[in-house]
């Protein structure tokens, strides 16, 4: 194979799609804007400390400890959504039972619900007082403001990954397997850990990495529940947000290089591990595990298997997403409905639903436009560097959301590399609007282009070729042929990238400075009246906001169900 | 000859899918690239419609050199493996989409999408969507789309492979059948001998990412070149199919 290769200008051949040039320049220049050139501040501000102070930045109690609670209760969490991930796929996949479509929407709240409401109500229902605190205080048991308490709010915000990774996987497999096994003699355990589980384990593994890496980033909804008392719940992402406030931006970057590059090893190292499986698995039969399952639930009735795992899925989901909710509601109309009418057209509350919309509606459009362009790009051409391009594309997911404020203070702080040319213009990005805009794009820069590769990419590129070989220029295959193939999962990812852009809270807290009426957004609103002590107000915001989540999970299960019919 | 590959190389990431490919093809025949999978057939069929770019070789049809023209304007015919129909446009409208990019007028464009639907016996079905036909059915719409424009060169990349083996053979006969009355010089991509020997006036019989003998089925059946076409060609069944006809 490799005599007499020759030279060639174009690796890929030639490029019969029209609109290459175009694709690139844009996804590109938005890349490069947006997120590249906003994260390589951190590297501009690293270099700025010599090795020794960073090490000992780093190295100092405080910081170590915060890295290992960080570390141990992310990791704890994930373990915890394996084993509830792995029922729940089953049941939703296995089982038909009534509620079911409801409990398969519920999975989502936690993308859906902003982290700050989640936040509040997880703190008071396991607070010694809260419906479910008070029931472990009588045995002496604390979980707010101890480690449990960071763990339960890193299991709610993980669940759905280790539940959307495992489930297509368990849809897929093939009944045969099982069936064989169970011929041969296997029991019903036997038959799940010899045959089943290895099977979705990959996949269970890219859930854990996933609610791991999440887990490890997490700001808004750990931090109320962490009560940070120093050297025993304080987490990195609050270590980074105090250093901040204190203007100390070469601390705050050494913590957030250190907590990055234990993202990316742990993203690494299940990649390895799941590229190692894949050989393994491309042993078997090709296309066995494509077969797709006709009967969508089990045939035996009502074992007791079935019902305990039922039971267990329904009591997970009431303790962690249910109360939660209930408890927003109840608080909020605790003192009332006058006193809910008051803390809901409050001017300030008014001032920050607009700014949410404001901040919600330009990152939406902003990476509709970028997802559109660069799904296809990535899609539709061959070039060098595409894979890199892509895992580029997707970095703003795997980092902390703090770390994403962080950058963009770097970028335009007064101490950022920007920061002297905006000053001297008089322009104010940090502590501003466009900060808080900025903020919101970067962390919900993925979400459209997620949804639409998959899809595109299923699609694949015959019918593109065959327009352009007849002729058809760029904005008619555009418009025509492959726009028609992306509505729904355009539709959907606009949901999810409305969902995160109006909960946004970690990076759009560093970003805005809190200035009431200016720069406060829902989230953060919520966060300011609650620490003021203002329980009801809290509660009677977050529903608002509980409420557009309820909104946008229907609409999400409404474009599911209707795409699934175009299929 | 009206198509000619002249000393034609084509390497994909180290991997040699031409090696040195020249042949020629007659006006008006329809001619088969048959060869094992792997054996560069379909490279070299795309590399004819401009969807690949040899790294050296000239390609001449009509003896211009086609090499640098983009594949849009080569006036060729392309009938793809799985036929890329596009899924969200009705019968009528993909056999149309050709003829309006050529900007021909409402009238003329209806004329001739139903002069087609008529040739390929689907004159009622112009409404409906490819999802709701059957892979027969899907092939002749795929046929028409590539004819609209009335191309001077069909291409067909495994034309009858997605096709179930009891409609197969009734549709070579109907494919052989269009072809000629149509009268277009075109190149089909295949695998299956009998397909090749029953359908095409040539066949090119490729392998390893070299042409290993240009022929009538006749000559290539009866008196194979080398020893990898004495092999892969079952000259058994090929008498038999002879003598069936």
């Amino acid at each position: 194979m490799q005599q007499g290769i020759i030279k060639k200008k174009n690796p890929h051949g030639v490029r019969v799609i029209p609109g290459f040039g175009l694709t690139f320049g844009v996804s590109a220049a938005m890349l490069g804007c947006l997120v590249l050139i906003p994260l390589a501040s951190i590297i501009w501000s690293a270099g700025r400390l010599s090795p020794a102070q960073f090490w000992q930045v780093v190295t100092s109690r405080q910081i170590m400890s915060g890295y290992a609670v960080s570390l141990s209760c992310a990791f704890g969490a994930a373990l915890i959504n394996v084993l509830f991930g792995i029922i729940l796929a089953w049941v939703l996949v296995r089982y038909e039972f009534p509620g079911k479509r409801i409990l398969d929407g519920m999975i989502e709240l936690p993308f859906a619900l902003p982290t700050a409401v989640a936040g509040i109500s997880l703190t008071t229902l396991y607070s010694d007082q809260g419906w479910i605190g008070s029931l472990f205080a009588k045995a002496g048991i604390k979980i707010a403001y101890t480690k449990a308490g960071i763990m339960i709010a890193m299991v709610f915000v993980g669940i759905p990954f280790v539940v959307r990774s495992v489930q297509p996987v368990l849809e897929k497999f093939d009944r045969g397997y099982e069936e064989a096994a169970m011929m041969l003699g296997a029991g019903r355990t036997k038959t799940f850990f010899r045959i089943i589980f290895p099977e979705i384990f990959p996949a269970v593994l890219a859930g854990f990495g996933l609610a791991f890496a999440r887990g490890i980033g997490e700001y808004g909804s750990v931090v109320f529940i962490a009560g940070n008392i120093p050297f025993k719940t304080q987490i990195a992402p609050l270590l980074i947000m105090s250093k901040l406030e204190q203007y100390k931006y070469a601390d705050a970057t050494a913590i957030a290089v250190v907590l990055l590059v234990l993202s990316f090893v742990v993203m690494f190292l299940i990649n390895w591990i799941q590229i190692r499986m894949q050989r393994f698995n491309d042993g078997g039969e090709k296309g066995a595990s494509l077969k797709k399952v006709i009967e969508p639930f089990e045939k035996d009735g009502h074992s007791p298997v079935k019902i305990l795992l039922i039971i267990i899925s329904m009591v997970f989901l009431i303790v962690m997403m249910v109360l939660p909710l209930m408890l927003v509601i109840s608080g909020a109309l605790k003192e009332g409905w006058n006193a809910y009418q008051h803390a809901i057209f409050d001017e300030y509350t008014v001032k920050a639903l607009k700014l949410t919309i404001i901040a919600t509606v330009t990152a939406v459009v902003v990476n509709t436009i970028f997802g559109i362009f660069a799904a296809i790009l990535i899609s539709k051409y061959s070039f060098r560097g595409r894979q890199v391009l892509a895992t580029l594309i997707d970095i703003p997911f795997s980092i902390s959301p703090v770390i994403a404020g962080l950058v963009f203070s770097l970028t335009f702080g007064n101490l950022g590399w920007m920061g002297g040319f905006l000053q001297s213009h008089n322009i104010k990005i940090v502590f501003a609007v466009p900060g808080v805009l900025l903020a919101t794009i970067f962390v919900t820069f993925p979400f459209v282009f997620r949804e639409l590769l998959p899809v595109l990419q299923a699609q694949g590129k015959d019918e593109e070729e065959a327009a352009a070989l007849m002729g058809a220029g760029k904005w008619r295959i555009f418009s025509k042929i492959t726009f028609p193939h992306m509505k729904w999962a355009l539709l959907y990812g606009v949901v999810l990238c409305t969902a995160r852009a109006m909960g946004e809270f970690g990076a759009v807290s560093v970003i805005s400075g809190h200035l009431r009426g200016v720069t406060n957004t829902l989230p953060l609103h919520v966060e300011i009246l609650y620490n003021e002590f203002n329980t009801t107000a809290a509660f009677a915001v977050s529903s608002l906001l509980v409420l557009m989540a309820v909104i946008i999970l229907i609409l999400r299960s409404v474009i599911v169900a209707a795409g699934e019919r175009r299929q | 000859m009206y198509i000619e590959m002249k000393d034609i190389n084509k390497t994909f990431d180290g991997f040699h899918a031409s090696r040195n490919v020249s042949f020629g093809i007659e006006k008006g025949h329809l001619a088969a690239l048959l060869g094992p999978s792997g054996s560069g057939k379909t490279t070299i069929l795309r590399m004819i419609a401009g969807l690949d770019v040899p790294d050296s070789g000239d390609i001449i049809v009509g003896g211009e050199r086609i090499n640098d023209i983009p594949g849009s304007r080569r006036g060729i015919g392309f009938v793809f493996q799985n036929y890329a129909l596009f899924r969200y446009m009705t019968v009528a409208d993909n056999i149309a989409f050709g003829l309006e990019i050529q900007k021909k007028s409402r009238k003329e464009i209806r004329e001739r999408v139903d002069e087609l639907l008529e040739l390929i016996s689907m004159k009622d079905l112009g409404k409906r969507y490819p999802h709701q036909l059957s892979g027969g059915q899907r092939q002749r719409v795929a046929f028409a789309r590539a004819l609209a424009p009335n191309p001077h060169l069909l291409l067909l990349d495994e034309p009858f492979a997605a096709i179930d083996a009891k409609v197969r053979r009734e549709l070579r006969t109907w494919l052989k059948e269009m072809i000629g009355r149509v009268g277009v010089t075109s190149i089909f991509v295949t695998h299956d001998q009998e397909e090749a020997m029953e359908v095409a006036d040539t066949v090119i019989v490729t392998n390893e990412g070299r042409v290993e003998q240009i022929g009538s089925p006749e000559e290539i059946c009866l008196h194979p070149a080398t020893p990898f076409v004495a092999e892969f060609i079952d000259s058994e069944r090929y008498e038999a199919l002879m003598a069936a006809q």
